[in-house]
């Protein structure tokens, strides 16, 4: 289970050092680790409460980043049939790298896939304390540049995400709009827009090249 | 300053999200739906990138979006979220003591 810790702490610290960059209690960015269990969508949560978007605003925001575990528990359910109990585990363990993992060996067993959640989420939580202790040590964060842990974080999650043409279109839209609906309106209204604006435009990309493939 | 009620909401919807698609399992969504889907967080977490970057001195700028450029070669080739955040980084802090 050692490679699975060894990929949860890095992205721990990142949150932890990230939440302290941006002045948020060891103690909210502890309870969140361990109540939210979710990396993009907490780094997330910590960006726009940094920004002091409005609550509803991060709210959703955070939530549309978290849009992939439904799916997640889709296929984990069409793969393992699981019983009410075995529901239950998944539905406090269930992320996308605990799934990437143990779907990697198939076919998918349900204590893989709990064993790696359970490693994910002690990994996660043992993280976010170092990162959160690394942070407090670092002094300001605007001076120091630590806050700089945030968009290299997004980054980190975004990039395997881009596997064609249609993932650089959203991309590329998504930045654009959100620069632009920023001049305008808060952030929390420019992430959103961006959000349903760039994906618009990743469906209508992928469907014209599979039509001119056909 | 963070709400602990802020937390809350969001474990709790996220508990939601998780208990949804276990308790969707079976059912058929719309392929167009599902596709949709993928490019939700492509498209707000490249809108918070690019976010982070607005509201600070052109230098500063300049020098972040070299370091993330670099970044994100690294990690296309390398698929490393640890290698993304520390050549990040490093790179940052390079050009930083540079200019």
């Amino acid at each position: 289970m050692l490679p699975l810790w060894a990929g949860a702490i890095p992205a721990g610290v990142a949150y932890g050092v990230a939440a302290r960059a941006v002045g948020i209690g060891a103690l909210d960015a502890q309870f969140m680790s361990l109540t939210v269990f979710a990396a993009a969508g907490q780094i997330t949560a910590v960006s726009l409460i940094g920004s002091d978007s409005a609550l509803v605003a991060t709210f959703i925001t955070v939530m549309a980043v978290n849009a992939q575990i439904p799916l997640l528990g889709i296929a984990a359910v069409r793969q393992l049939h699981p019983t009410r109990f075995q529901k239950l585990q998944l539905s406090l363990l269930l992320t996308d790298g605990a799934f990437g993992i143990a779907a990697a060996r198939e076919p998918l067993r349900h204590y893989v896939l709990v064993g790696a959640g359970l490693s994910m989420y002690l990994g996660w939580n043992l993280g976010t304390a170092l990162g959160l202790t690394a942070g407090g040590a670092a002094g300001n964060p605007a001076t120091s540049g630590l806050d700089f842990v945030v968009p290299l974080s997004f980054l980190a999650v975004l990039v395997p995400l881009i596997r064609d043409r249609s993932a650089v279109a959203a991309v590329l839209v998504a930045s654009l709009t959100a620069i632009t609906v920023l001049q305008i309106a808060p952030v929390g209204v420019a992430v959103l827009a961006a959000g349903v604006i760039g994906s618009a435009t990743g469906v209508a990309v992928s469907r014209r090249s599979e039509r001119s493939a056909a | 300053m963070t709400h602990p009620l802020v937390v809350v909401a969001l474990a709790l919807g996220t508990l939601g999200l998780r208990v949804s698609g276990l308790m969707l399992g079976d059912v058929r969504i719309p392929a167009a739906w599902e596709r949709a889907w993928r490019y939700v967080p492509l498209a707000l977490l490249s809108a918070l990138i690019v976010i982070s970057l607005t509201g600070r001195e052109t230098s500063e700028v300049t020098i972040r979006a070299i370091a993330l450029v670099v970044a994100a070669i690294i990690t296309y080739k390398a698929r490393r979220l640890w290698l993304c955040i520390a050549a990040g980084m490093i790179v940052y802090y390079l050009l930083r003591s540079a200019t």
